[in-house]
C-alpha cells in the first residue's frame, strides 16, 4: 500500500527523494520503495524519518 | 569543502594504484605469454586391447619439442577412463642421440621427474603398453635398473585379462617457474594491498567500511541466500553428473566447483543490483564500474591469451585456465543487470 502520507510530507518541505534520504542517512530507491509500499521500514528508520520530517510516527506510519 | 578535497585525493590514490597495478601486471603477462612455448606437452586418448597376454598396440611414439634450453621437470600422468587396465604403461622419453632422459612405468601414473638441465631439441616419447611379464622387465631392465634406490614393482601375470581399456596420456616438460612463481606472488601482495586501498578509494567519505542502510541489508542477504542456493543446486547436479560419468560433462572436477561459485557469485550479483542493494551509500559509483570493467577486460584478455595456446581445453574438457573468462563474466552480468535495471525498473521510478 503506498505511503501517501509521507510522499505529502516530504513534499510540503520541499524536499525531494535523494533531499531526505540524505538526511536520513538512507539510499534514494529506500525512501522510494517505503513511499510505494514495497518496503516496511524498522521502527528506526520510521523514527529518523519523523525527525526529519517534524512529524509524529502516528501522522506518518499510522493506520487510516 | 573538506571533503571534496579528500575524495579528490582518494581519487588520485585510486587511479595510482590502478596503474601500478597494470604497470606490474602487463609485463608479467608479457613474460608469461612469450614464456607459453616453453611448456610443451603431449596429451592423447589410446585404446588399448589386450588378447592373450599381449596388448595392441604394442607402443606409441610422439615427438616433444623443447625450444628453449633450461631447467625443466617432466610431468607425467596416465589415468583409465572406465576401468582399471589389465596392462602396465611405460613411458620413456629419449633425447636425440636415442639416450634415455627420463622412464616411468606403472598401471595409472602421476610422476614428476627430477629436474635437469634439457637442451633446446624434439625428444622422443614411447609409450609402452605391456601385457606380459617378458615385456615388463626389458623395460625395467632398459630403462630403469640404471638408477639406484629405484623401487620396481612386480608384474603379476596372472591377473592379466583380455579386454580393451581406454587410458589418457600426458607427458609434459615443465620449465622450472620459480622466478615466474615469485613475481605472481608479489604481484599478488600488490594485488592485496591496492585491493584495501582502491577500497578506501572508492569511499566518498573518510570510511573505509562500506555502509549499506537496512532495505539494502535485507536485500544482499535475500541475494546470498539465492547465491548459496544456487551454488548448492549446481554443485549437486555437478556431482551426480561426474557420478553418472555422463560423456558430456565438460569441465574438470576442481574447475566445475569454481564455476558453480562464480554462477552463484553471479546471481547474487544480479539480484543485489536490480534491487539497489549492491553499491553501498558511500561508495563511488563511477569509480567501482571502472574497476569492474578494467577487471573484466584484464580477464578476458588472459582468456584470450589461454585460448590461443590452447590451454582452455584438456581432451575436451575444461581446465582451470578457462577461469578467467568466466571471471570477466561476472562485469558483464553486472553491467548487463545495471543496463536493464535502467531500461526497465528505473525508468517506473518516480525520483521527485
Amino acid at each position: 500500500m503506498k505511503n501517501l502520507k509521507l510522499k505529502s510530507a516530504r513534499a510540503a518541505l520541499d524536499l525531494s527523494q535523494q533531499d531526505l534520504a540524505d538526511k536520513v542517512g538512507v539510499s534514494r530507491q529506500t525512501i522510494s520503495a517505503i513511499e510505494k509500499g514495497d518496503y516496511n521500514p524498522t521502527i528506526n528508520l520510521c523514527r529518523a524519518i519523523c525527525r526529519v520530517l517534524g512529524r509524529t510516527l502516528d501522522e506518518l506510519f499510522g493506520e487510516e | 569543502m573538506k571533503k571534496t578535497i579528500s575524495r579528490k585525493k582518494l581519487m588520485m590514490v585510486g587511479v595510482m594504484c590502478l596503474l601500478i597495478v597494470v604497470a606490474i601486471i602487463a609485463p608479467v603477462t608479457l613474460i608469461y605469454v612469450m614464456d607459453g612455448n616453453q611448456d610443451t606437452m603431449v596429451s592423447f586418448t589410446k585404446e588399448v586391447t589386450v588378447k592373450d597376454k599381449k596388448a595392441e598396440p604394442q607402443g606409441s611414439t610422439m615427438e616433444l619439442s623443447v625450444l628453449k634450453e633450461g631447467t625443466y621437470t617432466f610431468h607425467v600422468e596416465w589415468q583409465m577412463q572406465e576401468r582399471w587396465p589389465s596392462f602396465v604403461s611405460g613411458c620413456v622419453v629419449k633425447d636425440e642421440q636415442g639416450r634415455s632422459v627420463f622412464a616411468v612405468t606403472g598401471d595409472c601414473v602421476i610422476a614428476d621427474s627430477v629436474e635437469m638441465k634439457l637442451e633446446p631439441q624434439t625428444y622422443t616419447v614411447e609409450i609402452h603398453y605391456m601385457a606380459n611379464k617378458q615385456d615388463y622387465l626389458r623395460f625395467v631392465e632398459d630403462y630403469l635398473t640404471e638408477k639406484e634406490g629405484v623401487k620396481i614393482a612386480d608384474f603379476d601375470e596372472e591377473s592379466v585379462q583380455d579386454g580393451t581399456w581406454r587410458m589418457n596420456y600426458v607427458i609434459e616438460a615443465q620449465p622450472k617457474k620459480n622466478i615466474l612463481a615469485g613475481i605472481v606472488i608479489i604481484v599478488t601482495l600488490v594485488g592485496i594491498i591496492c585491493a584495501f586501498v582502491l577500497i578506501a578509494a572508492t569511499k566518498t567519505d573518510e570510511s573505509v567500511k562500506c555502509r549499506f542502510d537496512e532495505r539494502q541489508e535485507l536485500v544482499k542477504g535475500r541475494g546470498f541466500k539465492y547465491g548459496f542456493f544456487t551454488l548448492l543446486i549446481s554443485n549437486i547436479i555437478t556431482g551426480f553428473i561426474e557420478l553418472a560419468e555422463f560423456p558430456t560433462y565438460a569441465a574438470q572436477p576442481g574447475v566445475a566447483v569454481i564455476i558453480n561459485c562464480l554462477f552463484g557469485i553471479g546471481v547474487y550479483v544480479a539480484y543485489c543490483v536490480w534491487n539497489e542493494g549492491y553499491f553501498a551509500l558511500n561508495e563511488n559509483k563511477g569509480m567501482l564500474m571502472i574497476i569492474f570493467a578494467f577487471l573484466g577486460i584484464f580477464n578476458f584478455i588472459l582468456g584470450a591469451v589461454n585460448c590461443i595456446h590452447g590451454e582452455m581445453l584438456q581432451d575436451g574438457k575444461l581446465t582451470y585456465k578457462s577461469l578467467n573468462p568466466f571471471c570477466g563474466l561476472l562485469s558483464v552480468v553486472l553491467f548487463v543487470t545495471m543496463l536493464l535495471k535502467k531500461i526497465f525498473k528505473d525508468g517506473k521510478d518516480e525520483q521527485i
